[in-house]
């Protein structure tokens, strides 16, 4: 499983100040993934809110370790072509 | 982590366009650097349940040793270098992204072993192959397969 931000409910400044200054994790930027993306190749995207609101989980359970590679590399790909969302260091907007 | 790159580069084409001045995929250099890794370094990329528990093995350092020496002796010269990376786990992962192939090596350290995965994008085919990287012959096949693979993208 991944955990990621629901980017519907938060920026990706947002997101990455609550997880590096909040929770206290180290980050170099935020990419994305589109929920569509995910459920058009069958990956399950699962609301998860008992950590914090915007917990979201791409869900990998069930899949083969095979299809599990196959389908981070997929998701890879897509962040990759889309780019950073957030990078530490970008201007406050 | 997510990450792009890509050089089609291999490393004596580089030292001769570049002599005295390492190669950037220099896969000892690469590997050099996890070495200042410590337990826990990977903690936030568990789910976040997990967060702040501490997660991230850190690689030993004689398999560091190991994978550098047996990359020198037994991956050649001008086949693609790979971009490489720990994992949680203690390992490394060595990656390739030629085209629409996305291929790596999940190296234990340990069991000197590893597991071989590409995937093809453009058309969801998808190998996988488990390697023993202390027999020459599974580097063999690897270099091969890289040559093979960057030969469909050229």
């Amino acid at each position: 499983m991944i955990s990621v931000y629901d980017g519907d409910q938060i920026t990706a400044e947002a997101s990455w100040n609550h997880f590096t200054y909040q929770l206290n994790n180290r980050s170099v930027g935020v990419v994305g993934v589109a929920v569509q993306e995910c459920q058009a190749h069958g990956i399950p995207v699962v609301p998860d809110p008992g950590d914090f609101a915007e917990h979201v989980l791409i869900d990998f359970r069930g899949f083969s370790r095979g299809r599990m590679k196959d389908e981070s590399k997929r998701l890879v790909a897509y962040a990759n072509n889309r780019g950073w969302l957030f990078r530490a260091g970008d201007p406050v907007k | 982590m997510l990450r792009t790159h890509h050089s089609r580069l291999g490393r004596r084409q580089w030292s001769l366009e570049n002599p005295g001045v390492r190669h950037p995929l220099d896969v000892p250099a690469q590997l050099n650097e996890f070495r200042e890794l410590q337990d826990g370094w990977a903690d936030g990329m568990q789910v976040a349940s997990n967060w702040g528990n501490g997660y991230g093995k850190a690689p030993d350092h004689a398999g560091l040793d190991w994978l550098s020496d047996t990359f020198e002796r037994h991956y050649p010269d001008d086949v693609p270098l790979p971009y490489a990376y720990p994992t949680p786990e203690g390992g490394v992962q060595i990656e390739w992204s030629l085209g629409p192939y996305e291929a790596d090596v999940e190296i234990n350290l340990e069991a000197r072993t590893g597991e071989w995965h590409c995937f093809d994008l453009d058309t969801d085919d998808s190998d996988m192959r488990d390697l023993r990287l202390s027999d020459p012959a599974d580097w063999n096949w690897l270099a091969e397969e890289i040559r093979r693979i960057e030969s469909k993208v050229q």
